[in-house]
């Protein structure tokens, strides 16, 4: 947690942005009240995250193998191979 | 028992159908719309700029029509977009002061699809800067005022296009909506916002605040005009890649069909006290007619909603930070003057020309995208995005649509704002379907005093969605 002036000095130059120190006052109030909010994330399970992973490579070759102008369905051991050639963007 | 209030005003499918019975013609229409822009938008604040050409367009669509070469059913019908839309060799300015001079040299797509339609683009409507806030304060062009209560907000982003309908400056506006921008100020000021499935029409010329959650909505007076004006907007776009190539239905055909037997999602997390007594009422009627509608309803789980907001907010702030580091005076943005020191320039520029709010959301983006951060916030809110859609998209399986509130609050005072927390709770139901790339639309319902319902559909099923809608809309 940042509730120091130095630290949101340090996110000001990494956001090229400058403040008078009025607002630098102002905005670390808020600063502090926004990022407790957003912390509320770690109370999430992350346990449950691990199946996700399975899902979202399976999505992306059948993503390739619906708009991708390469046939590669009809070898299968090609096509997974075919799978990190082809440039998904 | 009818909720709806009786239509003060002409919608844009009316206007449609006047114009091809030759009852009306363009240019009264047009006329009719500046009228109310000089006599209102001084107060109201409604739009920041107005197109020069609009009368000559309208000449020469009502042309057109006496041809009998009309473009589409929309030709000649005067139609806002919001500031952040790109036109070409005219000011966008995103209501900020950062582009204020800003005229690029290429038009939207859908500035190009409402041109080809023979639209007629009237103006450009007020706004929060770069899209972010709640009540359309923020931006350079003045506080946005609610024509049904000028002490009260229209909410935001969209606040100009939402009201701009409703004071008949216009028949259709087409918004954006990133949390909620489209929906919410159409709750508060009565009209319907429609936010498509993520793709359904293209972003390209849009200025960017979150790339992975904008999404182009539109905002008339009813589900009909809705259904018309999307119809003419959405489609693939090869110059933006998010764009589907899923083929767009007709969404007029079949938009009175019946809906009985149709299954009702009521998420139990938005029913519990947080939500005020005004909203628990709308909630109990509604219930009431559906069941006599014989539209069943089922009481759903959505347990990882209570995560949307926070999840919402750290890749929008995370994205607008990476999409507004470019406005630093060299391409976008107002010209830094002092070549010789740029950084100290660049941050003096940025730093006098953007917004509070503007700065607040790029430091905190910064913040959680830096290296000890990253990993805590950003990474994790993505993890949890994706559980979110799955989740959604799982209960969307047993059920046709889901319904919930637009907005847990009532339009606020505008000289008693709420604080940015307070402010953020607000897009507590909206930020799910802008999160998942969801199709929803929200509906006003008058009687409640502006407590708005949302209706949540399948993705790319905007026909079903629109003529579930349009019946509802009927029945309150």
């Amino acid at each position: 947690m940042f509730s120091t002036i130095k630290n949101i000095i340090k996110l000001c130059f990494l956001s090229r942005i400058c403040l008078s120190n009025k607002q630098l006052c102002k905005i670390k109030i808020k600063f502090n009240m926004i990022v407790n909010f957003l912390s509320k994330l770690a109370t999430f399970d992350e346990s449950v995250m691990l199946l996700t992973i399975i899902p979202i490579v399976k999505n992306a070759y059948f993503r390739c193998d619906k708009y991708s102008s390469v046939p590669f369905s009809t070898n299968k051991k090609k096509s997974k191979n075919n799978l990190f050639k082809i440039p998904i963007f | 028992m009818s909720f709806m209030k009786k239509k003060q005003y002409i919608s844009l499918y009316e206007a449609s159908k006047n114009l091809k019975n030759k009852k009306w013609n363009s240019q009264f229409l047009v006329k009719k719309c500046l009228k109310n822009i000089f006599k209102k938008n001084f107060l109201l604040k409604n739009f920041s700029l107005l197109n020069k050409s609009v009368l000559s367009d309208a000449i020469n669509s009502d042309r057109r029509r006496s041809m009998k070469r009309c473009l589409s059913p929309i030709d000649g019908i005067p139609i806002s977009i919001k500031d952040i839309i790109i036109t070409k060799n005219s000011k966008t300015t995103a209501s900020s002061n950062i582009l204020r001079n800003n005229s690029l040299t290429y038009n939207s797509t859908i500035v190009n699809k409402l041109k080809k339609c023979g639209a007629i683009i009237i103006g450009k409507t007020n706004m929060d800067e770069f899209a972010m806030g709640g009540g359309s304060t923020t931006g350079i062009w003045g506080v946005c005022k609610n024509s049904n209560n000028i002490t009260k907000t229209t909410g935001g982003s969209s606040g100009g296009a939402a009201n701009a309908i409703t004071s008949n400056m216009c028949l259709g506006s087409i918004g954006t909506d990133t949390g909620g921008s489209v929906r919410l100020p159409s709750t508060f000021c009565n009209t319907v916002g429609l936010k498509p499935t993520y793709g359904r029409i293209s972003r390209f010329g849009i200025i960017a605040f979150a790339s992975s959650l904008d999404h182009v909505g539109v905002i008339t007076k009813d589900v009909l005009s809705s259904a018309v004006l999307l119809q003419y907007i959405s489609g693939y776009d090869s110059r933006d890649m998010t764009s589907s190539a899923r083929k767009v239905d007709n969404y007029i055909v079949d938009i009175n069909k019946n809906v009985s037997g149709t299954t009702v999602g009521i998420p139990i997390e938005y029913l519990d006290s947080a939500m005020n007594t005004n909203g628990q009422k709308t909630i109990t009627t509604l219930i009431y007619f559906l069941k006599h509608n014989n539209i069943r309803i089922k009481y759903i789980s959505l347990k990882k909603t209570e995560y949307a907001l926070p999840v919402y907010y750290i890749i929008a702030m995370a994205e607008a930070m990476s999409n507004l580091s470019r406005y630093t005076g060299s391409l976008y943005g107002e010209k830094t003057i002092n070549i010789k020191n740029n950084i100290n320039n660049l941050s003096f520029l940025r730093g006098v020309y953007l917004g509070s709010e503007v700065k607040k959301r790029i430091m905190i983006g910064s913040y959680l995208l830096t290296s000890e951060h990253s990993h805590q916030y950003y990474y994790h809110s993505q993890k949890i995005r994706y559980k979110i859609c799955q989740d959604v998209k799982s209960r969307l399986a047993s059920v046709d649509f889901l319904i919930t509130l637009t907005s847990p609050i009532l339009p606020y005072n505008n000289f008693s704002q709420p604080n940015s927390l307070d402010l953020y709770l607000m897009d507590l139901y909206t930020v799910v379907p802008s999160l998942s790339g969801l199709p929803s639309i929200s509906l006003n319902i008058n009687n409640q005093k502006h407590s708005g319902i949302q209706i949540i559909g399948r993705p790319f099923c905007e026909k079903m969605l629109l003529n579930f809608a349009n019946i509802i809309e009927k029945l309150l």
